[in-house]
């Protein structure tokens, strides 16, 4: 039971990643613009993100609810150490969704939609961030219980720290990478198709790097970050997957087909998630500290099981309502996509 | 500022934020689906234009409302930290619900905000009222587990934690329908009289507007069928909170000291030092009968309960005089509407009806701020009522009243922004006029 909740978990937030994340890449993408076709880039983010941002967002609230309901005291803990990245991340996602939508529904195109522009561009930055900072923090372990250190080092220092920035700065680049390739796919004509492909590339590259300063800088935190991941082949695996699936995404497929790379790109992202969940499980904290405080772990906090019984039905039915619906929603409004993209 | 305090001010503003927006997203799908359904029956361009308004105003206040709805997900976890430990095993259910319902909502949404010309006319308008079916389920679940909160139910508390749990018996608790479906039609009420207010106030300025008048009439008519029967659930509620929560009863009615006939009153200061309750006028034996069906039922008043389990009174008193303040003007206005349906029809647009419409805008979302002012403050000092105290729940971590003046920047902004995109909406679909151009 346990098992398959903290699956489920973590389907949740991998799909969270590959369609939310995507749209909040998009709005990253939106603060490097260049300078050509500028109000064309916007007009296709507007466009891909419009019909589907709000349903890739309940991911994440899916997510939320598994936790609150079937791991209730790693969730009581999480928000208490978390209160302040959580509380940045919230004005992020408010900030981001008002903005976009006030930005396509004003009724008049005036100077407002640069501002419009410039809070959702901010801040699906900043949302990004903080989730990967605090997803390094779960790997970092560096926490205090409440009330025996001071303010700083229980709710300042364990996330914001080189590592947790390195880990949220590669979480903004992936999700921009993913933006910019389903992007690429979606762009009508061949020059916006070239400025994507060229913002894919990149953001590849800065994937590569930040990656690479994730485990640089778990070293000069302390962390054997290597030594874990060979520790757990499975996540050893999967990461060496995720660096081997470069490969073709650099050399031949751009060239073959757009509308494949997509699936490409979000599988990488995939793999990257499920390395770092095999590296967690069965933590969702981990507390490497010498203090009271011990790994929060799904088994330790999990729900009576009459309600991981109710919790698991309510999830299958759930799903059984939403994924034909949202089939429909990407059927017909994506479908295009995958048709017209051929060169 | 004490942290307890902060916090509590951080949830009441964000429901406060919140409802305004969920309200709109449950009731406002119908009104556009109304709508939606005549253009498509009738092909007249008006019906078009106006859903078209609509939608753009659903798209608006729904982001909002998800959005801040996200927020108040995780500031119940940020804020009561203890609380959610204990009841998310119990009460997670409805919650787990709610997510279900929630993203169908946005699915439907998304189809039909952008469906424009690429689905069947049918399908398109099945999403449209999709979004309000779910909007409604959504809203259920959610006052189920505040239901929890008030009756708590399907558990037993044994030293301080929860045992024999049973999240079936803890959802369908016995507040869950009796509040949730005062909610839905709350819900109705106020965003049809906002609606129909709005765009009364804009017939007078131009009193021939045909999308204006097809809109106030549409809104009226959910704003007055939800208004006749709005008495008829409170007084329900009323009766459930007598049983389930006499302390609660006690301080919305302003009632220091048990009786046998006990008078209702109206108006007035509760002044809980003297322990009575001053100015108000009193209807000798109504509160017996309205809380228990019976002129001479003993009804329970404050000083038979500790004094440290006492809520504000003066604050849930008065909350609840507003409540039923308001719902009785949106009651009567809707007899006036039966009324000028049935003999007046010439008097439909004249000013005098436009005003006193336009005067109900704000009069149902009034109605519940202060219904769940009466809700939430009258359940002091608990946070699940009898079972654990508010304070004990809060979150260990200290300053909270920055993230609260920061939510209050965040909140102000956001207000001020929807007002004067709505105010933008308004002033070009009067510059439009999309509907004569297609009259030629």
């Amino acid at each position: 039971m346990v098992e398959f909740l903290v699956c489920m978990l973590g389907a949740c937030l991998v799909l969270y990643s590959v369609f939310g994340g995507a749209d909040f890449g998009a709005g990253i993408l939106e603060l490097f613009k260049g300078n050509s076709r500028k109000d064309d880039q916007v007009k296709l983010i507007t466009q891909a993100m419009g019909p589907v941002w709000e349903a890739n967002h309940m991911w994440l609230i899916i997510a939320v609810v598994v936790m609150f309901n079937g791991f209730p005291r790693a969730y009581a803990d999480f928000s208490i150490l978390f209160h302040v990245p959580l509380t940045a991340m919230l004005v992020g996602i408010i900030l981001r969704g008002c903005a976009f939508t006030f930005r396509h529904y004003d009724a008049y195109q005036d100077q407002w939609q640069n501002i419009y522009s410039l809070l959702f561009a901010v801040s699906s930055a900043i949302t990004p961030l903080m989730m990967g900072m605090m997803a390094g923090a779960c790997l970092l372990g560096k926490f205090q219980a409440p009330g025996t250190a001071s303010y700083w080092m229980t709710y300042i220092a364990p996330w914001l720290n080189v590592f947790c920035v390195s880990v949220g700065v590669f979480v903004c680049c992936l999700f921009t990478f993913l933006a910019a390739v389903y992007l690429n796919a979606e762009a009508g004509d061949e020059e916006l198709q070239e400025i994507f492909k060229n913002r894919a590339k990149a953001a590849n590259i800065a994937c590569i790097l930040s990656g690479a300063l994730v485990f640089f800088s778990a070293e000069w935190e302390g962390i054997a970050l290597l030594q874990d991941f060979i520790s757990h082949p499975l996540s050893f695996l999967s990461i060496v997957l995720a660096t081997i699936l470069l490969i073709p995404l650099w050399f031949g497929v751009w060239e073959h087909d757009r509308s494949l790379i997509r699936f490409l790109a979000a599988g990488q992202v995939t793999l990257v998630l499920l390395g770092y969940f095999r590296l967690m499980y069965p933590n969702l904290i981990r507390v490497r500290s010498n203090t009271e405080m011990i790994d929060i772990d799904f088994y330790r906090t999990a729900a009576g099981p009459e309600t991981l019984v109710y919790l698991v039905w309510a999830l299958v039915l759930g799903l059984f309502l939403i994924l034909p619906a949202l089939a429909y929603l990407f059927y017909v409004f994506k479908s295009e996509t995958f048709f017209d993209s051929k060169k | 500022m004490e942290d307890l305090l902060a916090a509590r001010m951080q949830m009441g503003i964000s429901l406060a934020f919140h409802i305004i927006f969920a309200c709109v997203g449950i009731a406002m799908p119908f009104l556009m689906a109304t709508a939606h359904a005549l253009w498509l029956r009738t092909r007249n361009p008006v019906y078009f234009t106006l859903t078209k308004a609509w939608s753009k105003g659903v798209a608006i206040f729904f982001a909002t409302g998800a959005v801040s709805g996200t927020a108040l997900s995780f500031e119940l976890g940020l804020f009561w930290p203890k609380f959610m430990e204990h009841a998310g095993g119990i009460i997670g259910m409805p919650f787990s619900w709610e997510g279900a319902a929630f993203f169908l909502e946005a699915i439907a949404l998304g189809i039909f905000l952008y469906g424009w010309n690429k689905i069947p006319d049918l399908m398109h308008w099945f999403s449209g009222l999709m979004v309000g079916i779910t909007g409604v389920a959504s809203a259920i679940f959610v006052v189920a587990a505040n239901a929890w909160m008030n009756n708590p139910a399907g558990f037993d508390w044994v030293n301080g934690q929860a045992i024999n749990i049973d999240p079936w018996a803890a959802m369908f608790n016995g507040s869950m329908l009796v509040m949730g479906i005062h909610m839905v039609i709350g819900a109705f009420q106020a965003t049809a009289f906002s609606v129909a207010g709005l765009h009364a106030l804009l017939l007078l300025r131009d009193r021939t507007h045909p999308v204006h008048q097809a809109a106030m009439k549409i809104a009226l008519v959910f704003g007055v069928i939800f208004s006749l029967i709005q008495p008829l659930s409170g007084d329900f509620l009323a009766k459930n909170v007598a049983r389930t929560q006499p302390i609660k009863l006690a301080a919305m009615e302003g009632l220091f000291q048990t009786e046998k006939g006990a008078p209702l009153l109206i108006g007035g200061l509760p002044n809980e030092s003297k322990g009575v309750t001053e100015y108000a006028i009193h209807l000798p034996k109504m509160l017996s009968f309205l809380a228990f069906g019976d002129f001479d039922a003993e009804v329970q008043g404050l000083s038979d309960f500790p004094r440290d389990e006492w809520p504000p009174v003066a604050v849930t008193h008065i909350a609840f005089q507003i409540m039923v303040g308001c719902g009785t003007v949106l009651m009567l206005v809707g007899f006036v509407y039966l009324f000028i349906l049935a003999f007046r029809r010439e008097v439909l647009f004249g000013s005098c009806f436009l005003c006193t419409v336009g005067a109900c805008t704000p009069l149902g979302i009034l109605a519940i701020w202060a219904g769940w002012t009466v809700t939430e403050v009258g359940r002091q000092p608990w946070i699940i009522y009898k079972i654990m105290r508010t304070h004990e729940a809060l979150t260990p971590m200290p300053g909270l009243v920055y993230p609260l003046i920061l939510f209050m920047g965040v909140y102000a902004l956001l207000i001020a922004a929807v007002a004067y995109l709505m105010w933008r909406q308004i002033r070009s679909l009067e510059e439009k006029k999309e509907w004569e151009e297609s009259h030629g």
